[in-house]
């Protein structure tokens, strides 16, 4: 294999494996966030606000994966 | 193959500097913008406000609510950082929607945003802000807050006062590239209407980042100015 498609086809693992744990955990919070505003729908911004900073959190593991990747792929590859 | 490319900025100099001109022009664009509908909305204020006028208070209250909802009454002081971060994210992102390549020009005209040099500016700027507002309300006892709850946790919060602008300044930088190489790609691949309701989320991507950076930011205030219990 020559480097070139192996950097493609590591920068395509990299993305997709990255993007699991955030995915799981994102889904939780959303479902606990929803729950939260099912008992108690008063408490629908504090909840909301809670759940964007939390959400954001979890967002950056897999953002930092991409940016790694567009790294590598800007370098190696166009 | 599909053509794309990332990050070909059309670069100045300005003595030993080297200057991305789309990502300073349309920066000011954005800045510009936002002046401009300042002036013209502040220009005939009235008792009974009309429908510009309408909108123009509702943004402000959503900035307050944002501001005061994360900090309390402190919140009032500093409403104009938020304030100001908020609407110019705001338009710096939604900027990157417009047709700018139908127009001949060089380098890469899209949202300021997706050049790391503006969001690593606004970053260090807010953990500057921070810092600040955290000495100026608790004068040299700020410090003391490094050491809370035990003495050796002391390296982790030094290292969280670094990471806080890298994960900022990060998030909003790759949401927005990403959001434009992903309609780069599926327009390259379909042609012709598939982008649209990509860049309608883009829409959407661009108020939520630019909320997530104002509440955030708001957040890290919050914990400077915070009273101890």
């Amino acid at each position: 294999m020559d480097p070139k498609s192996a950097a493609i086809i590591a920068s395509g693992l990299a993305v997709g494996l990255a993007a699991i744990g955030p995915g799981i955990g994102m889904g939780n919070a959303v479902a606990a966030a929803i729950e939260g505003i099912v008992r108690q729908p008063e408490s629908v911004s504090k909840v909301r606000t809670f759940m964007f900073i939390g959400l954001a959190f979890m967002e950056v593991l897999a953002l930092y994966a991409l940016f790694v990747v567009l790294i590598f792929l800007v370098k190696f590859i166009f | 193959m599909l053509d794309i490319q990332i990050g070909h900025h059309w670069i100045s100099h300005i003595g030993p500097l080297e200057v991305n001109m789309d990502t300073v022009i349309t920066a000011w664009l954005a800045m510009g913008v936002l002046l401009a509908l300042a002036i013209f909305i502040t220009r005939h204020l009235n008792r009974i406000p009309g429908k510009v006028q309408t909108v123009a208070e509702l943004t402000l209250e959503f900035i307050e609510g944002l501001s005061v909802g994360q900090m309390g009454k402190e919140g009032y002081k500093h409403i104009s950082l938020i304030g100001s971060l908020f609407l110019f994210i705001l338009v710096a992102n939604l900027m990157g929607q417009l047709p700018w390549r139908l127009l001949p020009l060089p380098g890469e005209f899209a949202s300021p945003t997706n050049d790391l040099n503006v969001t690593l500016g606004l970053a260090l700027l807010v953990s500057v802000y921070y810092i600040g507002a955290g000495l100026i309300k608790k004068k040299l006892a700020y410090f003391k807050h490094y050491f809370q709850p035990f003495w050796f946790i002391a390296p982790m919060n030094v290292l969280e006062d670094f990471t806080r602008p890298m994960a900022l300044s990060l998030r909003l930088f790759i949401n927005i590239l990403a959001g434009e190489v992903l309609v780069l790609v599926i327009g390259g691949l379909v042609p012709v209407f598939a982008a649209v309701p990509l860049m309608l989320f883009e829409l959407f991507i661009a108020f939520i980042q630019a909320f997530v950076f104002a509440i955030l930011a708001a957040s890290y205030v919050s914990g400077a100015v915070a009273d101890e219990h």
